[in-house]
């Protein structure tokens, strides 16, 4: 079964389509990259994967079920743009930020508690991050933020990891350090893996990748 | 001031609105959508307007306003996400026009100056009864959808594929809100609300490290900035909203003195942890300081 598959999908804000036709798919156990020129409609696919958006036309499936219906949507992680976490102003701790990944253990109540503490806790010292868990997310480096994210994105145990232009805006030598360690978490845990990015040679320089696409005036072709 | 019946009814009613307006607070500031409580506190004038003017409690009025104009905001905000601060602009604007035609239509200016600016002596005890109910909700809310709330400000992707029932938990703080927002402009007055909205969170924020920690902290300087407002208000015969806002300010002023005589570098030096290949905020701070 594919993680994900793309049928016939056209889309638009307006009546104008910003995606025509695409199919794509992206099979268990693989890594992809989908890019593409700002504006080009790369994001938007993402979100019609995610089930963010309505599909008007074609379809999309992820691991069988459309992605807007999903039984259980823990199966799909998804890392946002570093710009999207930047926004995160407020004071909350990285083991706040990871432990909210566990949103389905809370119970009735949903307060983390100690046990999802403790899980978010060794989920940030898997990733080299033990020391951050009680540090204010918003005090990071759009890098260490971005790495706290891919850690929340993993504490489920996801078939499927979706990452949205993850090192935009963030430093260069933070940049590689991230995608290798996605690399190397992509790897060991067999996760499919959906990337968009923008900097195709960066990324297909520090991770493997399976397949490339490329959007170019809202179609797709191998890149 | 405690053997006066009025007085024990304002407090408790005070103190009430001072636990759930920051918890509120809280989540609207996280969102950035702090304008939309200043809207709704302007819009429920027009509520009371119509009160005065249908010979129903005004209070009612306020409620209903706020709740109508609250989902208004969120239908505008969901339709045109990039004009959010727009459609608050509008709504408050036009809630807050009705209002002022009502204000000179309506009998009893002074009553209608009291819900401007609040007033200690108005509180009755239906009033406190809807405000511990709503005092009740507001509290379980926050508790039951702590971490829900939580998400839904970090990031809605995110808190939907966590599980987060999106639209049923924003429609519930939405409602929530808005009544709130509505009852409070009795005691503290509509145009002062958001400052029992902001200003306790604001604080808290200047000293907090995490988001519990906001949580509690707002919580309490709320209380405390209700009470020592009500109190001056009581003995300096002073309208309450104006003495909240009084004492909430000298407590940002204070809280901001503390944070930078207590600030020191925060840094991951502390904790022992950078990895030299990753240059983050903190360390270079630490750098900065060296």
């Amino acid at each position: 079964m594919n993680a994900v598959e793309v049928c016939d999908l056209s889309f638009g804000y307006t009546a104008e389509s910003v995606l025509k036709k695409i199919s794509l798919s992206v099979a268990e156990g693989t890594s992809c990259c989908i890019t593409g020129e700002n504006g080009s409609g790369k994001s938007t696919l993402l979100k019609l994967i995610l089930g963010e958006l309505k599909l008007r036309e074609g379809k999309i499936l992820v691991f069988g079920e459309p992605a807007s219906h999903m039984s259980n949507p823990r199966c799909i992680a998804y890392v946002p743009q570093a710009n999207v976490m930047d926004k995160v102003a407020f004071p909350t701790t990285c083991r706040e930020m990871v432990s909210l990944g566990l949103y389905g253990d809370f119970g009735f109540i949903k307060i983390p508690r100690k046990r999802q503490f403790e899980r978010a806790e060794q989920a940030l010292a898997d990733m080299g991050l033990a020391a951050y868990a009680r540090v204010p997310f918003n005090e990071l480096s759009g890098g260490l933020q971005q790495r706290v994210m891919i850690t929340r994105a993993l504490i489920n145990d996801p078939k499927l990891l979706v990452l949205d232009e993850p090192t935009a805006g963030v430093d260069s030598g933070s940049k590689i350090c991230f995608l290798e360690l996605l690399d190397r978490v992509r790897a060991e845990r067999g996760i499919s893996t959906l990337l968009v990015s923008h900097e195709l040679e960066l990324v297909s320089a520090h991770m493997k990748l399976d397949a490339t696409w490329r959007i170019v005036d809202g179609r797709i072709t191998h890149a | 001031m405690l053997e006066f019946d009025f007085m024990r009814r304002t407090l408790l009613a005070g103190v009430m609105l001072a636990v759930a307006l920051p918890l509120i607070g809280i989540v609207m500031i996280n969102r950035k959508t702090s304008m939309v409580s200043d809207a709704l506190s302007h819009v429920s004038l027009l509520g009371v307007g119509i009160g005065l003017m249908g010979g129903f409690d005004p209070v009612l009025g306020a409620v209903a306003s706020c709740v109508a104009a609250a989902f208004m905001i969120e239908a505008v905000r969901a339709r045109l996400p990039h004009f959010g601060d727009m459609s608050v602009a509008v709504i408050m604007s036009a809630g807050l026009g009705l209002a002022v035609i009502l204000a000179d239509l309506a009998p009893g200016g002074n009553t209608f100056e009291s819900y401007l600016f609040g007033s200690i002596a108005s509180v009755t005890l239906i009033d406190l009864l809807w405000t511990a109910v709503v005092f009740l909700a507001v509290v379980a809310v926050s508790i039951i959808c702590y971490a829900a709330l939580l998400d839904l400000a970090v990031d809605v992707t995110l808190a939907r594929l966590a599980g987060v029932k999106v639209g049923v938990v924003n429609g519930i703080f939405t409602l929530l809100s808005a009544i709130t927002i509505g009852l409070a402009c009795k005691v503290v007055g509509a145009l002062l609300v958001v400052s029992l909205v902001t200003l306790p969170v604001a604080t808290a924020l200047l000293v907090s490290r995490s988001y519990k920690q906001t949580c509690i902290l707002s919580v309490v300087l709320g209380v405390i900035y209700t009470f020592c407002g009500l109190s001056f208000s009581y003995y300096y015969d002073v309208r309450p909203g104006g003495a909240i806002v009084v004492a909430a300010v000298i407590g940002i002023i204070l809280f901001t003195i503390y944070g930078r005589l207590r600030r020191r570098p925060k840094t991951m030096v502390e904790a022992g942890a950078v990895e030299a290949s990753v240059p983050t905020k903190i360390n270079k701070t630490a750098a900065a300081g060296e």
